[in-house]
Parts: structure tokens; sequence; C-alpha cells
């Protein structure tokens, strides 16, 4: 590993060095770098997939430099690297608690008064009128043992998953069931498409009675106009945490995008045909450089990598080594 | 983990300020460096009222921190004595109270007077607050006698050579003093001593923190008095001990000088309190401040009377920076005061190599050949020698031989120059140019520096610094500059998995580059920093770049000494603007942005002169000579008022000078092969 | 402890329905100062702001730029019908200073008003040390904090020129200090954060960082800046960053009072999120803990923009301060 670190040091040092003089930090690549290595330090080191195989954070990022030979590629990438977000276990779970504490105490509990909220049992009320709804997810990546254990649910039961096949939600959803709504979760939501699918199903099938909330942890900003249904007076949607669109680096650019995305995306677009190729006959590979259906997402979860953020950083290809290689479904 | 992660993370030298260290004994013991107690610095341990003054960062809380009972304590039990340079002084017992944390500064924002009376009264305000510190001091004290009456405290209780059972008998009789006003009368023990004052801390504190609205009579009708109170914590002291070597409590006292920032109003009589206590030269309490340079004697009054406590007579200065600059017979203390610190932290992080005790080997070696010569590599420095006419440019070429020296050939086109600008000919210029004129030693070393920076900029690169001599220069006698550089050099290295206790010495572009990331830490730590921060960031951001600019397009050299300036001290006094300028330039001192001297001026004038130069440790960062020589920049102090405080541009260079000819002021010189090696070594 | 909270429409619909309400909030530089005296508003509310001016020393000078905004504040409140008392103080006031502030609040008070004190605009020093004397008065039987979020935060410093580290007025530390354990609230300033490890440190204390997350906008990215311009290296604080959404002040009390019982003691540094200090210094309040603070002198004109939701926290109830209502939290 400190093959590594040196490796990276003396590159960047390198850099810094060739930089013409008047730049306005002459250790801009070395900052970069003590950046991404202390979050390295601190919390990429949580990120679960491929921990054993893959090595530790400073190894990838040297291998994943070494995909690009000229140094202006390089030097794109480690923008790259210190533009992600990335959510660590603390966030995900604050995630969590304020997708309930926020979002959907407030709404199941449109019914108690200024009395319920003051009683030493407003928990086990807000409960009770938890209890009046199904929990549901849309995928099964949304990681409901993290939500009940933040929240203190212990005894909640699991969420039912609603999957991506339009005609298995029908049957999942509790018609029989003495309940008032429900509740939908999930992880991420990036171009929307599939929650608007799943959604519509949803609608189609769900009592005319219930009232339903859906509550993605994570959304693009770019989702929001394909989640909303305007004309559902019994549906809200509520993101806990909405990444602007300004934060995703898209094939076509924005004005307000940060600076170095221009470079970023050149990069994209160089590498796409490497970054893209299947690593194996198992591999189904994202189809689009900029990730699912062009999103653009710059977001690492602890636990993966979601298929909407940009595939070099998340796809194994054949000549591509990935800095946080995503678990995705292999084709069957 | 790897070694060299190990390694980074374990930087001896990291944290500069090592507050851990201040507040540790175990620790401290370890670290700190006896070397520092020589000379003036030892009148802190003996009995007199001492301001221990310097800069921002140059170590007086370190000194002072040895007078704390719980520190020489833990000293003397790991070695069975106090460091060798006390050995000979009369023992102490030092207590210490940080007027900030204890809540002093806080008294009369909320108005005791007011409450009781309905006006403000800051006579009363100064009186409540005095009561406060009293017993703040006696609970302080209280708890030092409990440490040593304990096992813990038997080495120190050796060394005071107390008698135990004096001490107590001392002990049972303090419920009673006069002092107390009966406050304490009900009070048996120490433990209850200590119970029934910190009650009254407590009462104080509640008050001040608007939890209660009136202050019990018990404590309002026995309000103490400062003075007599510690005179008899003193006396216990001297009872108690031997009477021919009779025990002095020692006080420290720390934040002194932000009295006035935390309490706008009331401030400056808070600091007169502390200042009565020094006027009293209690025979047998003694009061040790630590303060800024100059944050100790802008209130010098004592409380409730216009009369001062005056130096020499009530107390003794002791400025560290000066204690530990170099003087003219070369004896530089800060040499071995830094390298004892530089082995005491690492040996505290259990590196044994033997690089450890040498850590002058570990930077190595510097001199300005050497450096001139990376500038170019393997490259000959043909490009340098461009301003002057072709003929003498043929010359110097010719007499700096055929592998040159690029500082040669910089300061011989100086040395040209200079004499083209006096209007000598060409034929004169080139006829002595023969005797090598450049090589006139004090001429020569009163410019390298600058034809070395200049030698940089031409070649479009950072100054380059290295070498222990170095290191220390850039430090400026400033203890916390010094484990900074060593700090960045370190964390450097590591990261290139280079092992300094095994490497060494370091290249020389690896200490390059952690000394100019030092430099912008230093530079950029105003920034943020409390107490006018950001005003000095901002005027440093605009000074240090016009000093840069003035020497790098001096290419004569004619001036090597303005990279500072000098003021007549007359100008600060009378106006409202001279005083305020006074003020900026002494906080920039005491915050180690600026160093001043007094300054002899070599014109005829009858007033004496002051000189500032930005701190050392700022030159990589603004690429200026960290090395000074010769005059510095004349000015009147309303030019620098207007630099300071009217965004005034600033033209770093003499009202009336000559202009270079246009080809002399080129800035820049572009090496033209772009694959310019730079051989580190 | 039972802290109700959430929007303030949701709020006010359940606490503050046909109860008249007297408002205590700031005039101030951000437009977002107006909002909730303009959604509580009518005829018998009774509203006083603080006009709160910088200290003349500050560096830099806003002090044109900030005037001809609250100037703007004052035409859209009296544009809009709303009057108030205007109360002017200084940034640095003293305890005596901002007991005269609620001095008259508190005479003037009637029984059956709730008292709606909006932190939007109110600097620390102010909102927490007039918190705590709402709290502890009898007289003020029902109270409710607001906070109205800006629509973003200008890319420039937010604050700058900081003094020594202090206690915010009302929260000094006990004597002798308890516990080994600074927390510190994570803003978008470091404001000479080391100064307040120089002062209080009586010994080595482990350090616990409290992020805003989920929060507004990418206030992540420059609070893990502020984390490196303090110093820190990640191993003094692997496993002591606790992320808690901007908004949940409840949250940060809880879990104060979860790492107050492992460390007999915190002392506490609010320089994130007011919602955050609002948990703070409720913990403090209740188990006497003290709040430092770097005070920083200036303030940039274009500190916030533009008004987001508004959220509200029922800090007093029927004369229960929060801090005294025991919930089963299960």
């Amino acid at each position: 590993m400190s093959e590594a670190r040196k490796s990276l040091y003396e590159l960047v040092c390198k850099w810094d060095e060739d930089a013409h003089k008047g730049s306005s930090d002459p250790y801009q690549y070395r900052r970069a770098l003590d950046e991404i290595l202390f979050q390295a330090d601190l919390r990429f080191r949580e990120y679960v997939q491929f921990q054993e195989t893959l090595g530790e954070f400073p190894v990838r990022l040297a291998e994943w430099l070494e995909n690009a030979k000229p140094a202006i590629q390089k030097k794109a990438l480690l923008k790259l690297a210190n533009s992600l977000l990335f959510v660590d276990r603390s966030q995900s779970l604050s995630l969590c608690r304020d997708a309930y504490r926020r979002i959907i105490i407030r709404w199941v509990s449109r019914k108690l008064t200024a009395n319920d909220l003051l009683a030493p049992d407003y928990d086990s009320r807000v409960i009770s009128a938890l209890r009046r709804y199904s929990l549901l997810s849309i995928t099964e990546s949304f990681y409901f043992s993290d939500f009940r254990s933040v929240n203190n649910l212990i005894g909640l039961p699991k969420p039912i998953i609603l999957g991506e096949k339009k005609k298995n939600i029908a049957p999942l959803l509790p018609i029989d069931a003495d309940i008032d709504g429900l509740i939908i979760l999930e992880d991420v939501v990036g171009t929307g498409d599939q929650a608007r699918r799943v959604l519509t199903e949803v609608r189609r099938h769900a009592r005319p009675d219930w009232t339903v909330l859906f509550v993605p942890l994570v959304m693009l900003e770019e989702a929001s106009s394909k989640v909303y249904f305007p004309d559902w007076a019994k549906f809200d949607v509520v993101p806990v945490f909405l990444i602007p669109a300004d934060d995703c680096l898209k094939q076509k650019p924005s004005t307000t995008e940060h600076g170095d995305f221009k470079h970023i995306r050149t990069l994209v677009s160089q590498t796409a045909k490497r970054v893209l190729e299947p690593f194996d006959e198992h591999d189904d590979p994202p189809d689009d450089p900029f990730g699912y259906k062009g999103c653009g997402a710059l977001v690492v979860a602890h636990r993966n990598t979601p298929n909407n953020t940009l595939p070099l950083i998340h796809h194994l290809a054949p000549e591509w080594k990935p800095l946080f290689r995503r678990i995705h479904h292999a084709r069957s | 983990m790897t070694e060299s992660v190990e390694r980074r993370i374990h930087n001896p030298f990291h944290d500069p300020l090592v507050t851990e260290l201040i507040e540790d004994p175990i620790r401290y013991h370890q670290m700190f460096s006896e070397s520092i107690l020589v000379g003036e610095a030892l009148k802190v341990f003996q009995p007199a009222n001492v301001a221990l003054v310097g800069p921002q960062g140059s170590g007086k809380s370190m000194i002072l921190n040895l007078v704390r009972y719980s520190v020489i304590s833990k000293w003397i039990a790991d070695t069975g004595a106090p460091p060798e340079p006390l050995a000979q002084l009369t023992p102490f017992f030092g207590i210490s109270v940080n007027l900030v944390r204890a809540n002093f500064h806080a008294f009369g924002r909320r108005s005791v007077s007011r409450v009781r009376t309905g006006e403000l009264d800051k006579e009363l305000e100064a009186t409540v607050a005095a009561d406060f510190l009293t017993h703040y001091l006696f609970r302080e004290y209280l708890k030092g006698l409990g440490f040593l009456l304990s096992t813990d405290g038997r080495h120190l209780m050796k060394w005071l050579k107390f008698d135990r059972g004096k001490l107590q008998r001392e002990i049972q009789k303090m419920n009673r003093w006069d002092s107390w006003f009966g406050f304490y009368s009900e009070c048996r023990s120490l433990a209850s001593l200590i119970k029934r004052c910190e009650y009254r801390l407590s009462i104080w504190r509640s008050f001040l923190n608007a939890n209660i609205d009136q202050i019990p009579e018990e404590v309002w009708k026995s309000k103490a008095l400062l003075e007599d109170s510690l005179h008899s914590m003193g006396n216990v002291l001297r009872d108690s001990g031997p009477a021919k070597q009779p025990v002095s409590l020692f006080v420290v006292i720390d934040q002194y000088e932000v009295l006035p920032e935390l309490n706008r109003i009331h401030g400056d009589n808070l600091q007169r309190i502390i200042n009565t206590l020094i006027k009293t030269r209690d025979p047998v309490a003694f009061y040790k401040i630590g303060a800024r340079t100059y944050d100790w004697g802008r209130e010098l009054r004592i409380w409730g009377s216009e009369s001062r406590v005056e130096v020499q007579r009530d107390y003794a200065t002791i400025n560290l920076a000066d204690l530990l600059m170099r003087n003219e017979d070369g004896d530089w203390l800060f040499l071995n005061f830094a390298k004892d610190v530089a082995y005491k932290r690492m040996k505290e992080q259990q590196y044994q190599e033997a690089a450890v005790e040498h850590i002058d080997e570990i930077f190595g070696s510097t001199d300005p050949e050497t450096e001139a010569r990376l500038y170019f590599g393997k490259r000959a420095p043909i490009a340098i020698v461009k301003r002057v006419p072709p003929r003498i440019k043929r010359r110097i070429e010719s007499l700096c031989g055929v592998n040159p020296s690029p500082l040669d050939l910089r300061l011989a086109e100086a040395w040209a120059l200079q004499k083209l600008q006096k209007g000598i000919r060409e034929k004169i210029i080139i006829s002595e140019l023969k005797h090598r004129p450049w090589n006139n030693w004090s001429w020569r070393k009163e410019r390298i520096p600058i034809a070395l920076l200049q030698i940089a900029s031409l070649t479009n690169q950072k100054r380059r610094y290295f070498g222990w001599k170095t290191i220390l220069f850039l430090s400026g006698a400033n203890i916390s500059s010094f484990l900074l550089l060593c700090s960045e050099i370190w964390d450097l290295a590591t990261k290139l998995d280079i092992n300094p206790l095994e490497d060494y010495p370091l290249r020389a572009s690896v200490q390059a580059d952690g000394i100019h990331e030092a430099s912008n830490q230093w530079r950029n730590r105003d920034r943020n920093e409390h107490t006018g921060g950001r005003k000095r960031w901002e005027v440093l951001s605009r000074l240090g770049p016009a000093i840069h600019e003035a020497l790098v397009e001096d290419l004569a050299i004619s001036n090597p000494g303005h990279s500072g300036f000098s003021v007549r001290e007359s100008e600060f006094s009378g106006s409202e603007r001279g005083e305020r300028l006074a003020r900026f330039l002494q906080d920039a001192v005491s915050w180690a942005i600026f160093e001043e001297r007094a300054h002899t001026s070599k014109q005829r004038e009858s007033s004496t002169r002051r000189k500032w130069y930005l701190h050392p440790l700022l030159s990589p960062a603004f690429s200026i000579p960290h090395i000074r020589s010769k005059e510095p920049l004349y000015v009147h102090a309303e030019q620098v008022y207007e630099w300071i405080f009217e965004g005034k541009q600033i033209k770093f260079r003499p009202l009336r000078s000559r202009r270079l000819k246009e080809h002399e002021n080129q800035l820049t010189l572009r090496i033209e092969d772009k694959e310019h090696e730079a051989s580190v070594g | 402890m039972r802290l109700p909270w959430g929007k303030l429409s949701d709020i006010s619909d359940l606490f503050l329905r046909a109860r008249k309400v007297e408002i205590l909030g700031s005039l101030s530089f951000e437009e977002r100062c107006c909002t909730v005296p303009e959604r509580l508003f009518d005829q018998d509310t009774k509203v006083t702001l603080i006009e709160i001016a910088d200290p003349p020393d500050g560096f830099p000078n806003y002090e044109q730029e900030i005037k001809i905004k609250i100037d703007h504040s004052r035409e859209r409140l009296e544009t809009g019908g709303i009057s108030y008392e205007s109360i002017q103080a200084g940034l640095l006031a003293t305890e005596d200073d901002l007991l005269d502030i609620l001095e008259g609040l508190t005479t003037n008070h009637q029984a059956e008003s709730a008292v709606i004190l909006d932190l939007t605009s109110l600097p620390k020093r102010f909102f927490c040390f007039i918190l705590k004397r709402l709290l502890l008065i009898d007289k003020f039987s029902d109270v409710v904090v607001t906070y109205t979020e800006p629509r973003g935060y200008t890319d420039e410093h937010l604050a700058e020129d900081p003094m020594t580290c202090d206690h915010l007025p009302g929260f000094s530390a006990p004597l002798p200090p308890k516990g080994d354990t600074l927390v510190i609230s994570v803003g978008y300033e470091s404001l000479s954060i080391r100064s307040l490890m120089e002062i209080y440190t009586d010994k080595k204390k482990a350090i616990k960082l409290i992020l805003a997350f989920p929060s507004l906008g990418r206030s992540t990215k420059r609070q893990w800046a502020t984390i490196r311009e303090m110093g820190v290296e990640p191993q003094e604080v692997r496993g002591n960053i606790e992320s808690i959404s901007s908004w949940d002040a409840e949250e940060i009390y809880r879990k104060l009072e979860q790492w107050h019982g492992d460390a007999d003691g915190l002392a506490l540094a609010p320089f994130g999120p007011k919602t955050h200090s609002l948990g703070m210094a409720l913990f403090a309040l209740k188990y006497d803990a003290g709040l430092f603070y770097t005070q920083p002198k200036v303030y940039h004109p274009d500190y916030s923009f533009g008004e987001g939701e508004c959220w509200a926290y029922v800090v007093k109830w029927q004369g229960i301060p929060c801090y005294e209502r025991y919930s089963t939290h299960l």
C-alpha cells in the first residue's frame, strides 16, 4: 500500500511542479490528493463491495489513474475523485433516521393532536399510527434493517419488495388489509423511470381510500418531474436528500455546472469504449458512459455504487479498473 | 498498517501547538527542553513577578507550565530532582489560573451593581471580580495542598522540605483567616474548604449565567480581600518549610491579554486587578504572566488608582524572542533549543535511529552555489545575462568561464547594472569587470539572497529552500514555526515513502516543498485567526507581493535590504493615525507576522527608528529573502498607514527612484527548452 | 425529552391555532428574517425585532451593504402591514444588554400568548441566551422556536474576523470543568476553532464531531473542508463523527445525552446549523454544560439568499421545558 501512496504523491508533486507559475494554488494537485486520501482514511474504507479482492483505496486510486495515459486525463480522474459524493454509513443511517422522523412520522401523524405529541408515550402512539400503513420498497437494495434499527422500530415487519416487473406488483399489494395506505421506500432514484413505472402500477391497483407516500432516501433532481403525480391527490413524494442537477455530469454541459466538469466530460467520452466493454460473458455492462439513462450521478454509497453513477467509477472492464466497483445483476 | 503510514501518523512534529503537551505532566516531562532554562528565563522560577512576553508560538506557555505543582512534581518523581537549571534555585509551589476558563473575564458583563443598586458601579464590579479570583485561586491552592499531602505528592513534599505536621496545622487555621470574613468558619478539613469554595464559585457562575438574580447575603457580605488572601496563602508555605529556604507561592496567570477583547467594558479593569497583585510586591506570593509581545504593557494601572506597575521595580519583563534570537557573538540559544525539542519529540514517539540525535544531518547543509545550479539542472545558465549591453554581456560570460555559476552571472550583471545606473561608461565598466568585483565579500554576501530569488524567478520556478540552517533561519527563533517546518517536511517525506531517519539528508525538493507548504500555512493562518487576524491576513496579502515585486525588479540589486521598512518612532505618537498604526504593527509582531528591531539609521537624524520585516517563515510564500541585509526601505508612518488602512497600492521602493531601462525590468525569462530538468540531488 | 417539531404550518395548526403570539426575531440583512412575522402576523400579534450591528472594528467592513439590505427588510415588513417594535443592539451584547432586551418582553408579556422565538437571523449569542431565559422564567408558559431555511448560502466566507474563544452568554462551563469530551457541531467556517482547544483543554479531550446530513444544498463538501481546516487527523476522529439531519434538534439532544453518559460530561461547540445549536443549547441547559464559540465580528451581507421551509420546535409548553418531558423512547 505504501508503494501506491508513494507513486500517487510522486505523480501529483510532479504535476504541481510542472504547473505554470502564477497558479493561484501551487499545490493544487497535492491538495486534491490529500483531500481524497483524508476521505479514504476516514470514510472510503467503509465501502463494502469487493473489499477483500480489490485492495485498499490508495491502491485502487493508483490503478484507476493508470487507466488513463495522458497526464491531462489522469488529472481529470483525480478531479473526478474529488468531486464524488460518498455517502458513508453514518450518513446512510442519518438518511434513514431523517426519512422516518422528518417525513414519515409527520405523514402518519396527521391525525395526532398536540397532546399526543407531548405525551410520554408519544413514540408508541406514532408506531400505532405507523402500523396503519404497509411498508414497501421498490427494489431489494433498500436496507430495511438499518432503517429499523436506527429508528428503534424493532418488530416492524420487513417491507414488501415490489420489484421491477409490472405484473408482479398488483398481487403484492395488501388490498384486503385493514390499513390506511402505503409507505414506499427506496434507497436511490436516478432518472425516476423505474420508480414511475412501479408507482403507476401501484396507483392502478391501490384502493381508492389509501394514501400513499413515496420516500426515496436519495433522488436526483431530474427524477422530480417523473415521480410526481399531480393528479393523484392521495399521493405524496418526499425525497430525503435531493441531488441538484448541477451536481450531475451529463453529456450536455450546463451553464451552472462545476468548472471541472468540462475536462471530466471529455475524459468520459474518450474512455467510453473501454469502460463499457463487457468484462466477461456474465457481465451486463452499462450502455451509457454517463450512467444509466445518462444520469451523470457522482454518488457512491458505502454499500454499493448506484448504476446512475458514471460507469468509469464503478465498472470493471478488460481494460478498465474501477475506483468503487459496483455489484450489479449479471446477465441471466 | 505499513511502516510508511505509521510514520506518517506518528509525525513527531505534528500539531506544533501540542496543547495536550501543556496540560499533561507526563508528556510534558518527555518533551520539554531544559535548554531554554538559561539566563533571564530562570527568573520565571525565582521569587519575582515576571511578565514573560513573546510572539505567538514562541514557547511561553511551555516554560510557565513548569511552574505548576503537578508538572514539576511529575518531573521530580521521574528523575529524582527538578530540571538541572533549577537545582540551585529555591523550591516553589506553583498554581495557575486560565482567566477565560475560570470565567474571570465575564465579570461585569452581567452587572452586580445594577441588580443591587440599579446603577452601574465599576468599582463594585471589580470588587466582586476580585473576590471571585481570590476564591478561585484559593481553590487551586487547596487542591495543590491536597496533592502535596497525598501519596502522589511525596516527591514534591520532599523537594519543598515541608514539615507535614506544620502544613496540616496551617491548613486547620485557614478557615479563620480574617480575609474570609467568616465564610469558611464551619470548615474543618481540606475537603470541606474545597467544597465550600466551590459553592461560592458556583454562586458567581450562576449569577453571571443569569441562572440566579441575587447573590446570597453570606457570599455578598464576605467578599474577600485579594492581596490579603494571597499573602496568607504564601505565608502558609513559608511557615511549612525550612526558614533558610522559604518556599514562595507562584501564581501563573494565563489569558491576561484577552480580557479587554472579551469584556469590552470591564476588561481593562479586570487587568488592573491583576496589576494590583503585582504592585503589592508581596514577599511571599509572586505572579507570572505570559502574554504576547505587545499584549503586556497596554494597561499598567492598578485597580482603584492611576498608579502603575513599574518594570524592574514591581516586575521583570523577559522577552522570549530576544532571548532566543541570535546575538552578535553568534551565540544562539534557539539553535540548541530547537535541536533539543526535535530530539525529545522523536524520542517521545519512540524513534530509536541514530539520526534522532542529529536532526541537522536529516536536513543537511545548503550553499548558494548548489542552490543556484539546481534551477538549471544540467543545462547551462546562459540566458541569465540579458539586460546589459552586448559587450558587457560578453565580458561577463567570458570572465565566468566555461561552466559558469548562475550566481556569478547574476551578480556580475547586477554589479554592471548598478554602474550603468550611475552613468558610468561601458568602457570603464568592462575594464573594472576584470577584477571580478562581484566577488567582493560583503557586496556579494548582501546580495546573494536576492540573486537566488531572481534566478528562481527568471527560470519560472519557486525558490528552493533546504538545509538545516535554512530551517533555523526560517523559524525566526519561534519554536512553533520550527515545528511546523519539520512537520510538513516529515509529512511529505513519508508520503513519498522516504524514511527521514534513514534516507538523509532529505532531498532538496522534498524539503523545499515541505517548507513552501509550511510557509503557506503560516501565511494563511491569520485568515481565520482571532483578534484581528483577518485584517493582518489582508495586509500580508498585499504587502508580501509588493515586497517581492520590488526586489525581483531590482535587477541591479541596489537595495538588497528592501525586504523591510523603517519608520521614525516619533511618527507614531501624537496622532490617532500614528497610534492606530503602532497598534497594528505591535499586534503583527505579537502574532509572529512581523519581526521588529531597533534601527540605527544611516541618515543623519536625531530621532530613533524602528524597522519591520515579515516573519522569515513568510519568505517562501512571498518569494522574498529570509536573510536581511543592509538598509531597509525608509518610509513615513503616514505612508504605511495608507498602505494598511486605506488600501493604497503598495509600491515598495524609495519615493524617488530611478527607473531602469525597459529591457532591464523584465520580470521573468522563459527558458526555451520546455523539458527543463530539475536535478534535485 | 420530548420536543415536538416539524414544519411551521403543521406545528402552528396543532399548537398555535387561535392563540395569540408574541414574536421575537431579528430585523436583518437576510430576507428570510421576514418570513415568520409574515406567516404568523395578525392584528393581535406583537412583534419585536432586534436590529443587530456588527462592531465597528470588524473587518472587512460591510456596514453600507448591510444597511441597504436591512432597509429592504424593513420596507418589506412595512409594505406587508406588519407592525413591530424595533430594538437596537450591538453584536457583542453583554449578558446585561440581553437581559435589557428581554425585560420589556417579560414585563409586557401576556399570559395567554405563546412566544415565538425566531432563530432565523439571530446570532447564537443572542438566541441561546434568550432561549434560556424564556425556558427558565415561569411567566413564559408556551415557547415555540422557529427557523426559516434559506434557498442557499453564499460561496464566500459566511462570517469572518473571529474573536478569542469564549462561552456563549449564559452558558459558561461548570467549575471545575466536567468531562473530557469536546463535541463540535461542524459548520462552514472553522473560525479559529483551534483557539477553542487552547482555552478549553484541561486534559486531552476526545473530540466528537457532528455533521449536518442530510442538509441543504452542497453543505457536505463545505463541512468536510472545515474539518480539514481544523487540522484533525483521520485517526483522531474516525468513529467519532456522527451525521444528524440538519433539522433534527431533538436528535442532537438525544445523541448528546448518549455521549454524556459515556463521558461524564461534555463541552459543546455549536459551529454548525442553528437547529443543531438549538439542540446543544437545550442539552446544555439540562445538563449544565458549557457552550463555546469563537464569535465572528463580521457577517457577509450575502450570507444567504431566498427563503425555504419554515421549521418550528415546541421547546416549552404549559410551563414545561421540553427537556423535562420524558418520552418512552423505544
